[in-house]
């Protein structure tokens, strides 16, 4: 049903790119009940995914079509990095009695299926720092690992922009932004930093955190390649969401291009080595293999 | 004094530190005045002023409040946005995100709530992810719970529910499967949304317009967040003491809808004191221009304290409250208002001088005074001569007195209206001097009904069965279906079809409500009509009684069953003069169609189809004739005019009004035929009298024309039962005194109960004409305004009236005829006894 969709929309650009969607698959073995946030390894060869409530997080392997359980803990799929190809970090979020929440870094060997808790379970926000070099795990009271270990990195914290390059880590606020930012990543070659902020959108800055595309009121920014990018474009009447789709984008702004249509309410994309994974607002992931030709 | 509270909150902080203190993310729902904020418009504001109310501003303001209490008292907080754009206006997605990644515990997103249709309400509301009991993260259900407690506590408004319904997103909204709220899904924090209150309940749009209001939501927020943390002990030592001013007993003058204590006029610009015991002020309130008469004093040390109300015309007001820490206490005033001057009469009416035409009999008695007044000694202090007996109405806050009588007013009657000078205002000042006026009513009182279907005792067709009244004025249809009922005879109500329901509207010629009911009644049953007096015109005249009549469903069908067709009507074959046409219609009562006659009849007029003599059955003397028709309530007359063409004599028969709805099998005896005639049927009339209102136009249905066996008469010397007497006869007498044939007709020549040979002189003489026969008749007077009564020697079979102009005005198969619905004047009436007709000549006087 896409595909002419797609072809048409590509007429119309008028750039001198043209995308084609070489295959669209439906990934359904293995998965039972609803499948999100959808993260693929930097390989493209595997998939991790929740559900709706980022409850538990499993692995597709695209290959096999085996699906693996990591954690069934709540919260452990919310923001699922890949390290590599061949462990995960997540943290997973446990109410006690006092009624905090207390949260746990976790990482996950695929060799040896083996999770080990990275900390203590404590209260507040924690976070993992996957950078080329290695991995730091951050908490409101206790860390393990340095930011500065981790080679080339990115996170954000409140309205920062954290970057970390050859040992030096810098905090950026490139664009104004009470609530906060969100969803960094660096590109694939690691010279560019995609991020949303919360009243702005998508930015795209260089490691010095200067700004080089703001790209539009978008969510869930993922690296397709070095140049381009998906998104998710939803809209919504203040209580549910009224429709939702998965754009593809030029990081430098040029250039944007529907994968999806708005009422597919396709959502949440993820982004690797040419391939695009996306959810829908039920649960359903769909594969595109994208080609991007001049 | 403000200043003195702050210092001490700041030490209250430093004391109930604890070690690991809670994070609270807030989300104030919507944002930035557009497409999916939400506006309500309320007087002084104009659709789209962002000082008007949106949503996005109150939940915002609540939002405030919210995160600087919890601050206050040691919490994290997280807001998701702190201005009021559209790029403020955070997608939901994002809001999620945020929410888990700022570490929070809980996660509250604030919001209002709307009926959406024209009903209102006013209670808060809580929701989580997942189905209703079965929360996705667990112990959001508990975060609802806690916070709903307080909410619903708060007295500084008014709850059309008493309890804070708490669901799940996906059993709330099961059109939206599992997809839920947006700001929940994915939010792996503790979360819910609340819907404080309806914004589309006005005086609630009013309070959620004062920015102290919604800092009481925010403040009762922070205090739902302590309990769900178990925090809600006396360590935070401060709390915040609210309320309403509202006039003890005026009411707001509005159109919106208005429930409980918020029907009372809410006062605006009041001052509100906090004072300690001694009478120190140590805080002061105003209660704002927005209509909503709401104070609050914020962050206010555990005590007992004075609260002093002040309305700018009001007495001053003074109440204790006692405040436990870390709570929220209510205190609500109802202000009485200053009245200084004594009270006056302002305005009357009626106006109505000497000279002026009467009023109507329903004109209620209005006064109008310059205050508000007391009902208890206004109303003792009312007179009316005639004395009447009525029921006293209050309108704008006791500013106006309405008096409208139970019934109507006597017609032509001089009334006169006093209030006695002891008439007080609520501030127990009096009139002073009494106050009177007169008017005079017209001539009618009631609602005249022109006709009403069923009538008593009448018979209904079972199928398609229609009530209907039609009076002589506009009714005022609104509440029909409280004041007309059908009921069965198990007393049960039989429903109507009230899509098919047809009401009188301005313009029309007349008034009237058209029921149609709802199944076909049962053949046979008895059911009941009733209609009443609560129903009113336009002008609030009444009927002059209750109806309450009974009648009987009957399958006229049935009845007619077996009767020899006279005429088959067929549309194609008969002319209809001007304003009219002939159709052919499917809804027939015999045979396998009807024919529909629309029309429109001048006053006096009427409209005539001819037949075509070949066609039709003969008819006697002996006959009755039957011709189904389906009614329309119009009061026009059908009459059948039949022909000898022989002898070229033409006689109408009147078949009556068409008085019913549905199938009606309209019969008359053909005993004014002379005997031994034939005739056939040549044409159908249509005729409406001079007098009918109802008439004017309208639909009938009439099927094939029947004929019935008829109340024979008694033709003496008809000794076969042909009709007439001939030398036939001689022969059947005969027989009959040698017993070897049955009497068809009247053996009995000569009346002496016994038939013997005497009979048959008597029959001879018949023979010979030496019998006149109409010696005898007599009219019971020459001038009659309501019956005319024949006697004779013999026995009369029927008489008949006749105008200047020959038309047969009445009939009537007995020796009388009502005429007091015949217009008066000279008429002739035709006698038919045995053998003859006898004419006499009659004046109806009225």
């Amino acid at each position: 049903m896409i595909l002419p969709l797609l072809s048409g929309c590509c007429a119309l650009t008028a750039m001198a790119q043209h995308v084609t969607v070489v295959s669209q698959t439906r990934l359904s073995d293995g998965i039972e009940g609803e499948a999100c946030y959808p993260r693929l390894s930097p390989d493209a060869t595997k998939l991790l995914f929740s559900d709706a409530d980022t409850r538990g997080l499993r692995m597709l392997d695209l290959n096999s079509h085996t699906v693996t359980t990591l954690s069934e803990e709540p919260g452990a799929g919310f923001d699922a990095r890949w390290a590599g190809n061949d462990r995960v970090c997540f943290v997973t979020a446990r109410r006690a009695d006092d009624h905090l929440i207390y949260r746990t870094p976790m990482s996950y060997d695929l060799a040896t299926h083996s999770a080990q808790a990275m900390l203590e379970p404590q209260h507040g926000a924690v976070s993992a720092v996957v950078g080329n070099r290695g991995t730091a795990f951050l908490g409101a009271h206790k860390s393990r690992g340095r930011v500065k270990d981790t080679g080339t990195s990115v996170y954000t914290k409140g309205s920062q922009l954290i970057i970390t390059r050859d040992g030096v880590t810098t905090a950026h606020s490139p664009v104004e932004s009470y609530a906060g930012y969100l969803w960094a990543s660096l590109s694939p070659n690691g010279d560019k930093v995609a991020f949303v902020a919360a009243e702005s959108g998508v930015i795209v800055t260089d490691l010095n955190g200067n700004v080089l595309a703001s790209l539009g009121h978008y969510e869930m920014p993922a690296w397709l390649d070095n140049e381009y990018l998906v998104v998710q474009n939803a809209t919504d009447d203040g209580h549910q969401f009224t429709s939702s789709q998965i754009l593809l984008l030029k990081a430098d702004g040029t250039f944007s291009h529907a994968l999806t249509a708005p009422s597919s309410m396709t959502m949440q994309p993820t982004a690797a080595a040419g391939t695009v994974v996306y959810s829908t607002i039920d649960g359903k992931l769909t594969m595109l293999k994208i080609q991007i030709t001049q | 004094m403000k200043k003195i509270f702050l210092a001490l909150v700041s030490a209250a902080v430093a004391i109930t530190a604890h070690a690991v203190m809670p994070h609270v993310y807030i989300n104030p729902g919507h944002g930035g005045h557009d497409a999916d904020d939400r506006n309500v418009v309320v007087y002084p504001f104009v659709q789209g002023d962002t000082a008007g109310f949106w949503e996005s501003n109150s939940n915002l303001k609540k939002g405030f409040a919210l995160n600087n209490m919890l601050k206050a008292k040691g919490y994290t907080t997280s807001m998701s946005r702190v201005r009021n754009t559209t790029n403020d206006d955070l997608k939901l997605a994002t809001i999620a995100a945020l929410s888990n990644s700022s570490g929070a515990d809980i996660f509250y997103s604030i919001h209002s709530n709307a009926t959406g249709t024209e009903s209102r309400c006013n209670y808060p509301l809580g929701i989580y992810r997942g189905y209703s009991g079965q929360p996705v993260v667990a112990g959001s259900d508990r975060l609802a719970e806690t916070l709903g407690a307080v909410l619903i506590k708060n007295e500084a408004t008014y709850w059309t529910l008493n309890r804070y319904p708490i669901y799940g997103d996906w059993t709330f909204y099961p059109q939206w499967g599992t997809q839920g709220l947006g700001v929940l899904r994915g939010n792996n924090v503790v979360s819910m949304l609340d819907e404080g209150s309806f914004h589309d309940y006005i005086p609630e749009t009013y309070r959620l317009l004062n920015d102290n209001y919604c800092w009481l939501e925010g403040w009762n927020f922070s205090r739902g967040a302590d309990s769900y943390f178990g925090r809600d002990d006396d360590t935070f030592g401060y709390g915040a003491i609210a309320g309403l001013l509202r006039d003890s007993r005026m009411l707001r003058n509005v159109s919106y809808e208005c429930f409980g204590d918020d029907k009372r006029l809410s006062l605006n610009n009041a001052v509100v004191l906090l004072q300690d015991l001694d009478g120190n002020t140590l805080d002061e309130c105003n209660t704002g221009e927005l209509y909503n008469g709401f104070y609050v004093f914020k962050m206010v040390p555990a005590g007992t304290y004075r609260i002093v109300a002040r309305g700018p015309e009001h007495y001053e007001q003074t109440k204790e409250v006692t405040l436990g820490p870390n709570q929220s206490a209510y205190c609500n005033f109802d202000l009485m208002r200053v009245r200084n001057t004594p009270p006056e009469v302002v305005s009357h009416s009626p106006q109505w001088h000497e000279g002026d035409a009467p009023l109507k009999c329903s004109t209620p008695i209005v006064l109008n005074f310059n205050w508000d007044m007391d009902p208890v000694s206004t109303q003792q202090a009312f007179l009316i001569d005639p004395p009447v007996q009525g029921k006293f109405t209050w309108e704008d806050s006791y500013y106006r007195l309405i008096f409208t009588p139970n019934d109507a007013f006597e017609a032509d009657t001089r009334y006169t209206v006093t209030l006695k000078a002891t008439a007080q205002h609520n501030g127990g000042m009096s009139l002073g001097e009494d106050y009177s006026f007169e008017f005079q009513t017209e001539a009618r009182k009631y609602i005249e009904p022109y006709v009403i279907f069923p009538h008593d005792n009448d018979r209904v067709h079972y199928k398609n069965a229609v009530v209907e009244l039609r009076v002589d004025s506009m009714l005022v249809t609104g509440y029909y279906y409280d004041r007309i009922h059908v009921y069965n005879a198990a007393g049960e109500e039989v429903a109507i079809n009230k899509r098919s329901v047809k009401l009188n509207k301005k313009g029309d010629d007349y008034g009237y409500i058209r029921i149609p009911i709802a199944s076909a009644l049962t053949a046979g049953e008895r059911y009941r009509l009733t209609i009443s007096k609560e129903l009113v015109d336009t002008a609030g005249l009444r009927l002059p009684q209750e109806i309450d009549y009974a009648f009987t469903a009957v399958d006229v069908a049935q009845e007619v069953e077996g009767l020899e067709t006279v005429l088959v009507l067929d549309a194609k074959e008969h002319l209809v003069g001007d304003g009219a046409t002939l159709t052919t219609a499917t809804d027939y009562l015999c045979g396998a169609k009807s024919i529909q006659l629309k029309y429109n009849l001048e006053p006096g007029a009427e409209i005539s189809f001819t037949t075509l003599a070949e066609s039709t059955g003969e008819l006697t003397c002996n006959d009755a004739i039957v011709v189904p028709v389906n009614g329309d309530l119009s009061l026009n007359r059908i009459i059948v005019t039949l022909c000898d063409y022989a002898a070229g004599d033409v006689v109408n028969v009147d078949l009556g009004r068409i008085d019913f709805n549905g199938w009606r099998d309209l019969r008359a005896d053909l005993t004014m035929l002379p005997a031994g005639k034939r005739y056939m049927l040549s044409g159908i009339t249509l005729s409406r009298e001079s007098d009918n209102k109802v008439g004017a136009s309208g639909t009938i249905k009439l099927d094939d024309v029947l004929k019935a066996e008829g109340t024979k008469p008694q033709v003496n010397g008809d000794v076969n039962g042909d009709g007439v007497v001939s030398g036939a006869d001689v022969t059947a007498l005969y027989g009959v005194l040698l017993d070897n044939a049955t009497v068809a007709g009247n053996a009995d020549v000569n009346g002496d109960t016994n038939v013997s040979g005497a009979d048959v002189t008597a029959l001879y003489n018949l023979l010979l004409g030496n019998d006149s026969g109409n010696a005898s008749v007599k009219l019971s007077a020459g001038t009659v305004s309501e019956y005319i009564v024949a006697s004779a020697d013999g026995l009369i079979h029927g008489m008949e009236l006749i105008d200047a102009n020959g038309k047969t005005v009445k009939r009537n198969a007995g020796n009388f005829i009502n005429v007091e619905d015949v217009p008066a004047g000279h008429y002739t009436v035709v006698v038919y006894t045995a053998v003859t007709a006898t004419t006499r000549q009659v004046t109806v006087a009225h």
